[in-house]
């Protein structure tokens, strides 16, 4: 598995546990992570190539929403 | 034992298949002695019913015969040539009796009795005439070559040589002796034997019959017992297996994405469930990608209302007019793409 993949499986692990009580707030966080990142973590598959660029983006995006990984 | 369903299904097929083969096979067999036993039954029946009607007819012949010999000494010849007539239809009688033999005679026995027969015959035909000559009758009995007997009037007709010799008493004594060989010793003896048989063969269909019933009775206990396992055993294997397929598939189509099959078989069971995963599996993955894409448009169409309000209250400021409808218009739509992304999430 790709490490694209794993940070992309961490980040949605976060948010699901982050809102699992929260449906609408799940999926509001998730879209600011895409429209921020500009792909969407669902579709990353564990085949996908390592994207330097997009791992990078995405650690600043989770930074910035305060998600570890 | 791992077994596919269309193995499953053909094993129990072949089972019940060849149960049933078997149980028609064994019955057929039983019914088959059991229909052999009545023939042997019904043909000794018939040959002691032919043994019997020869017995009667033969002492019908002799007791006309007898009565012949007794009379010819003062008969008239009118008198004798009748009772010589009584004889003779008698004994063409037996004659024809004689050519029409039943089956199930042992080797040798219908010669005997065709042979005894003719003995006593020639004895009695050898005492009439002898009788007739000592009352001077011009009448005799005589054979043919045929072996058929005829009222002759030749009275030259010879002594048959055992009989030259003999006295009235001695040839009466041979006569008796001759009937009684033939009727008591013979006859009786052979239906004694055919009643024998008939009796045992009737026994032997019996016991054919009931074993015939039995073993038809076993059998089909069998085979509704076989049937009933391999019902069962098709039941518990391929029935439940689906139902819980069903049940499972169910759930998660309500939502229970969470949700695991138990079965874990393969099998043509096995394989469709491993589909019904990779299905569900493609479910969540969409549905994630749409709860998303829903995500976005909601943060997208919240930033362009909060862009929007901020231009709107500076169009406001310049006066803008045009400016002011047009932003009115594209929050209009933000607002629409947020309700529709909502309405995509609330289904």
């Amino acid at each position: 598995m790709s490490e694209f993949y794993n940070l992309c499986t961490k980040v949605s692990s976060h948010l699901e546990e982050s809102f699992s009580q929260d449906p609408l707030g799940l999926i509001r966080a998730k879209g600011e992570v895409a429209t921020r990142t500009g792909f969407l973590v669902s579709l990353v598959g564990p085949g996908d190539p390592d994207d330097p660029a997009k791992i990078r983006l995405l650690q600043d995006v989770a930074k910035s929403l305060d998600i570890p990984v | 034992m791992n077994l596919t369903v269309k193995t499953r299904i053909a094993v129990s097929m072949s089972i019940v298949l060849l149960m049933s083969v078997a149980t028609g096979g064994l019955s057929w067999f039983y019914h088959a002695r059991a229909a052999e036993y009545a023939a042997l039954s019904r043909a000794a029946f018939e040959r002691s019913a032919w043994i019997e009607t020869l017995s009667n007819q033969a002492t019908t012949f002799f007791g006309e015969a007898n009565d012949l010999a007794l009379g010819l000494d003062a008969a008239t010849t009118a008198e004798s040539s009748a009772e010589y007539g009584e004889v003779m239809g008698v004994d063409n009688d037996i004659s024809v009796f004689l050519s029409r033999p039943v089956e199930g005679f042992g080797e040798g026995e219908l010669e005997k009795v065709t042979g005894e027969w003719g003995a006593l015959r020639l004895a009695v035909f050898a005492w009439v005439n002898e009788h007739a000559a000592q009352g001077s009758l011009p009448t005799r009995l005589t054979l043919n070559p045929d072996g058929k007997v005829r009222a002759s009037i030749d009275t030259n007709i010879p002594m048959p040589d055992e009989f030259e010799a003999l006295d009235e008493n001695e040839m009466r004594t041979t006569v008796r002796s001759k009937a009684e060989a033939f009727t008591l010793r013979t006859l009786r003896g052979l239906g004694v034997d055919a009643s024998a048989e008939a009796q045992a063969a009737q026994r032997l269909e019996l016991e054919a019959r009931q074993r015939a019933l039995t073993v038809m009775i076993v059998s089909f206990m069998l085979s509704a017992i076989v049937v009933l396992i391999a019902a069962v055993w098709l039941y518990r294997t391929i029935a439940t297996p689906l139902n819980q397929v069903r049940n499972t598939a169910e759930r998660v189509s309500s939502g229970d994405f969470e949700l695991s099959f138990a079965y874990h078989g393969d099998d043509e069971i096995g394989a469709l469930v491993h589909a019904i995963e990779e299905m569900r599996d493609a479910v969540i993955m969409r549905v994630k990608v749409m709860q998303e894409m829903a995500g976005v448009v909601t943060v997208t169409a919240e930033s362009m209302r909060v862009a929007i309000d901020h231009a709107h209250e500076v169009a406001v400021a310049d006066d803008n007019i045009v400016l002011v409808e047009a932003l009115d218009e594209v929050g209009k739509r933000a607002s629409v793409l947020k309700q529709l992304a909502s309405q995509m999430l609330d289904s």
